[in-house]
């Protein structure tokens, strides 16, 4: 058997690593301090790159991604509508949408025009509470109308209309608590601004729906 | 949803499609976008900007390779493209003249370090050594080491051969040996003039 050398053994060691053993590079491991040390650091690198865990990104990124998607309508014709969470019922499209939408682009636009005009938090805070006071002022009076105008035959479209609506609340609520929390967090006001869309568009479905209910 | 169907889905614009494939593969891709870039919100924005690469361009997906190899070369591309044009300083290492057949650059010469790592490797000094590798060599690191691709998997991603991702995976570690015995000679140094610091004080 020819002896190995310690270049050859370096030319090896990949393969070494890979489980491959040859009777030279077994002798020469044994007799090298220096190639074993070789080994030793190498194989120590490869065990603290396997445990250098996966991490999950924040929800900001998907929230990014899904606005991203909505703005190329990349997602189709079913658009950001389709992000909303378990809608148990296919609302038909909306009659009074655009409205809606208007009055709520015109209040995000004034929440976004406060947030630049307040440096101080609390003064941005009140800030963000009036602008976006027209928004809701005007949810809460289409809800008014809407959910006493429910009177629709079915039951069992009227209780899921009811559920999503708290669902739709429930989110308004933890995004308004994030918006006080972190004032100046744009992304927290990107949900809000969404909370409220969906809950437009949810009454919407519902004032179309409720034309002709089924 | 199995995400062939989230594929088949989200080839006709299908919004509940795009979420589930992004649940599905995002923690793979954000973790080899920070490992590469070591920089939250720079992996933040990688992680994005893949996934919507992947998006506009799944209409084009004919199933040839594996979803996530697909995906992944997506991701790896990205990655490099930003990189290549951050032009980030690579090592600050004594170089030798020759050329380094990855980086282009000079090569490093590895040499025959003095100390052993021997348990010293944390994810800090390993992570500090990956920034500091070229972004082939990184590239295929995370990839194999980190993510547990096999080379003809990394091939696949990398577009290079399997003996190319085998090579560049051994100079990577070698690089990154270097790096480290590089830290630790660091530490050992500012722990001995700590100690001289001490006694003097003493003194």
């Amino acid at each position: 058997m020819q002896e190995m050398q310690c270049d050859q053994f370096q030319d090896f060691v990949a393969a070494w690593m890979e489980s491959k053993r040859t009777p030279a590079a077994e002798a020469h491991l044994r007799s090298c301090a220096s190639c074993r040390g070789l080994l030793a650091d190498l194989e120590e690198i490869r065990a603290a790159g396997a445990a250098m865990a996966d991490v999950d990104p924040p929800p900001r990124v998907w929230a990014s991604i899904r606005a991203q998607l909505g703005q190329e309508n990349l997602a189709g014709v079913r658009g950001w509508r389709a992000w909303v969470p378990s809608f148990g019922v296919s609302w038909p499209r909306p009659a009074v949408a655009m409205a809606t939408l208007a009055v709520l682009v015109a209040g995000a636009f004034l929440l976004g025009t406060e947030v630049h005009n307040y440096n101080n938090m609390q003064r941005w805070t009140q800030g963000t509470e009036a602008a976006t006071q027209p928004i809701r002022a005007n949810l809460g009076n289409f809800e008014l109308h809407e959910v006493s105008a429910l009177h629709g035959p079915n039951p069992i479209v009227n209780a899921a209309f009811q559920k999503n609506l708290q669902i739709v609340d429930s989110y308004i609520a933890m995004c308004e608590k994030s918006v006080r929390e972190e004032p100046d967090n744009e992304l927290a006001r990107d949900y809000l601004y969404d909370a409220y869309h969906q809950k437009a568009d949810l009454l919407s479905e519902l004032s179309e729906r409720g034309e002709n209910p089924q | 949803m199995l995400e062939a169907e989230a594929i088949r889905r989200a080839q006709h614009g299908d919004a509940a499609a795009f979420e589930r494939i992004y649940q599905l593969h995002s923690r793979r891709v954000y973790s080899l976008c920070l490992r590469m870039v070591s920089n939250t919100a720079e992996a933040e924005d990688l992680t994005q900007e893949a996934f919507l690469q992947l998006f506009r361009k799944i209409s084009s997906f004919r199933g040839e390779s594996a979803f996530s190899t697909w995906l992944h070369r997506l991701a790896v591309n990205v990655v490099l493209m930003k990189l290549r044009k951050k032009r980030m300083p690579e090592t600050s290492l004594e170089e030798t003249t020759e050329p380094d057949e990855e980086s282009g650059g000079p090569r490093r010469d590895f040499g025959a370090p003095d100390l052993q790592l021997s348990g010293s490797v944390d994810r800090v000094n390993l992570q500090r050594a990956v920034e500091q590798l070229p972004p082939g060599y990184r590239a295929i690191f995370v990839l194999h080491d980190v993510q547990g691709y096999e080379h003809n998997e990394i091939a696949d991603i990398m577009g290079c051969s399997i003996g190319n991702s085998k090579s560049q995976l051994h100079k990577a570690r070698m690089r990154l040996r270097e790096l480290l015995h590089e830290t630790l000679r660091d530490q050992a140094r500012e722990q001995r003039q700590a100690v001289k610091s001490e006694a003097a004080g003493e003194g």
